[in-house]
């Protein structure tokens, strides 16, 4: 069990390409931190680098107290899990999670006491004489984890472990490798681009765009409270609508307009602005689709609030329905996430209700919030 | 008396080309680390690459076999490493045959911008049938479908799109399962490449024609 920190870690490949820049995170002992973001972030580097599989160009990275830039990859006392999974066929299932420690030359019953242990704790001890081929897509997968808790290391690192996995078993894994980090009370770090998967298992997570750190926190506040338009539509599914609009001041309210469209921004959301001179100027507005109602009881709640819309499209998800909607001052749809039992259809003509306790706003320009929290 | 040494029948050859030159020595690491099996031969081939003659009748078997290898390698040493597979060979005489068969599936995933770490040569025969199209006759084509609009066109989503349907075999829901998306939105989604591109990848013959054009790069 350890700490990690990385001060000020970047990656430079040559040509000058800055993968990573100014890295900055202490991840506390057992925590599991997710590093997300779409391809190219550099979230799948800063893992590499914290493996030693990749060299760090500058900056400091300790695992515990010790300052690990130079050591070698094996002898860092971490385990990765590749999204591969690949698996020896040859191999049963107890060679293939001895094999790395035989590497090690560790003693015979030492690796069979760790095997054992291993399989006991992945459910899979009744599958140690079989070989790969017998074994199903998350077996397998179990098998691939035990591999790495054999090596019962300080830090355990996943580079897109379930990304090769159907859907449904992804989220099957999603629960256990949650509960194994219960279970071996160790740290955990995590990429994946998959921001469900980020959400639901970690205790902090890091956003990443472009080689830099976005956002570090907890998936609530994230959601809550992102600090820019990026993290903002990232995090969340539908993402967070987005719209270009300016706020004028009329008589004692401020509003939002867009195409023929008018809100008034409540005074408790006008009381969070960072700066009062953003009244009067073009800024982007989002909201989350749950907080977009087609229902009578919350027109008549927000009625200062309402858009004239187009039902494009509807989705019944079963416990939920998509709208997909249009209306003027809007590029693309605005999607909605209603009751079920809502009566709107494609070709309907409807008005809905923006939440606006729950409304962001962004710098134009900057793309950061503009709200305190 | 002479070491009794018997030459494996039924295998395949696995060419392994790090990503770049390691500073010790390749073959002496795989020997370190790979799981051999008696009869399998290790060589080097003079260009920086490994070459492992392993014993198998599965092509299938045998890139697994390479994958969890490469995995080993790599985090062991943080060597990253690509290999490619070649056919199952008979005979002693054909595994140079073999060879070529390895590195021209290396090659050819090269081509083909393929990120997996293992390129096996019998998986790749509608890659080797394309890159036997002219790249002229295949720029009138790409010309034909997307005009000059193929970067606006094949966008990131639905590049991916297109792949997930074709790896669901054309079916809506599984695709749609697969992608996490509703089956609406994947009906949404083709629609919409239809519209732009005048192919419905729901029929077979379309859907052949656009991965065809999605397998090579732009501007062959």
């Amino acid at each position: 069990m350890a700490s990690v920190s990385l001060q000020h870690i970047y990656k430079i490949y040559s040509g000058n390409v800055t993968a990573v820049s100014d890295f900055t995170l202490d991840i506390e002992d057992k925590e599991f931190i997710v590093l997300v973001g779409p391809s190219g972030c550099g979230k799948s580097t800063t893992l590499r680098m914290v493996a030693g599989l990749e060299e760090i160009s500058d900056g400091e990275l300790y695992i515990g107290d010790k300052l690990v830039n130079d050591v070698a990859p094996k002898d860092r006392d971490i385990a990765m899990v590749f999204q591969n999974y690949a698996l020896y066929p040859h191999m049963t299932v107890y060679d293939n999670m001895a094999f790395g420690l035989k590497l090690r030359k560790t003693p015979k019953d030492e690796i069979k006491r760790r095997v054992e242990e291993a399989a006991k704790i992945l459910d899979i001890a009744h599958l140690l004489n079989r070989k790969p081929k017998a074994l199903s897509g998350g077996q397998r997968q179990r098998v691939a984890l035990g591999r790495a808790i054999v090596r019962e290391p300080k830090v355990f690192l996943f580079d897109e472990p379930l990304s090769n996995l159907d859907a449904k078993l992804r989220v099957a894994m999603r629960t256990e490798i949650t509960k194994l980090h219960q279970r071996l009370q160790t740290t955990f770090i995590y990429v994946t681009h998959d921001q469900t998967e980020a959400m639901t298992m970690a205790s902090r997570i890091v956003v990443m765009k472009d080689g830099v750190v976005q956002q570090v926190d907890t998936p609530q506040n994230l959601y809550d409270y992102p600090t820019n338009e990026f993290v903002a539509g990232f995090i969340g599914s539908p993402q967070m609508n987005f719209f270009d609009v300016k706020l004028d001041r009329e008589g004692q309210d401020v509003v939002a307009k867009f195409g023929n469209n008018k809100i008034v921004v409540p005074a408790s959301k006008v009381s969070k602005f960072t700066d009062e001179s953003y009244i009067g100027k073009d800024v982007v507005m989002g909201i989350r689709p749950e907080n977009i109602h087609d229902s009578e009881e919350k027109l008549a709640e927000f009625p200062t609030a309402t858009v004239d819309v187009d039902v494009e499209v509807t989705e019944l998800m079963g416990s939920e329905t998509y709208l997909y909607l249009s209306t003027t001052g809007k590029e693309g749809n605005i999607i909605a996430r209603v009751d079920p039992r809502t009566t709107s259809r494609a070709g309907n003509k409807i008005k809905i209700a923006l939440d606006t306790n729950r409304l962001h706003f962004f710098d134009k320009e900057t793309e950061k919030t503009i709200l305190n929290k | 008396m002479a070491e009794q040494f018997s030459l494996p029948r039924n295998s395949c050859v696995i060419v392994f080309r790090p990503e770049e030159r390691p500073a010790f020595s390749l073959t002496e690491t795989l020997r370190n680390l790979a799981p051999m099996e008696e009869n399998d031969l290790l060589a080097e081939d003079g260009a920086g690459r490994a070459l492992l003659i392993k014993a198998g009748e599965d092509p299938e078997e045998i890139a697994e076999f390479a994958l969890a290898l490469i995995d080993t390698v790599e985090g062991e040493t943080g060597l990253r490493m690509k290999a490619g597979v070649s056919n199952v060979h008979r005979k002693p005489e054909e595994w140079p045959a073999g060879y070529r068969e390895a590195i021209s599936a290396l090659e050819t995933g090269d081509r083909f911008q393929r990120k997996a770490p293992v390129q096996v040569y019998a998986h790749q025969l509608l890659e080797r049938m394309a890159e036997r199209i002219p790249p002229e006759t295949l720029r009138e084509i790409r010309a034909q479908v997307f005009g000059d609009r193929a970067g606006g066109i094949l966008t990131e989503e639905t590049l991916e799109t297109a792949e997930r349907f074709f790896e669901a075999d054309l079916n809506l829901s599984v695709a749609a399962r697969q992608m996490f998306i509703h089956r609406n939105t994947l009906i949404y989604r083709l629609d919409r490449i239809q519209r732009e591109t005048g192919l419905d990848l729901r029929s077979f013959r379309d859907a052949m024609i656009f991965r065809l054009l999605m397998m090579l790069p732009e501007g062959e």
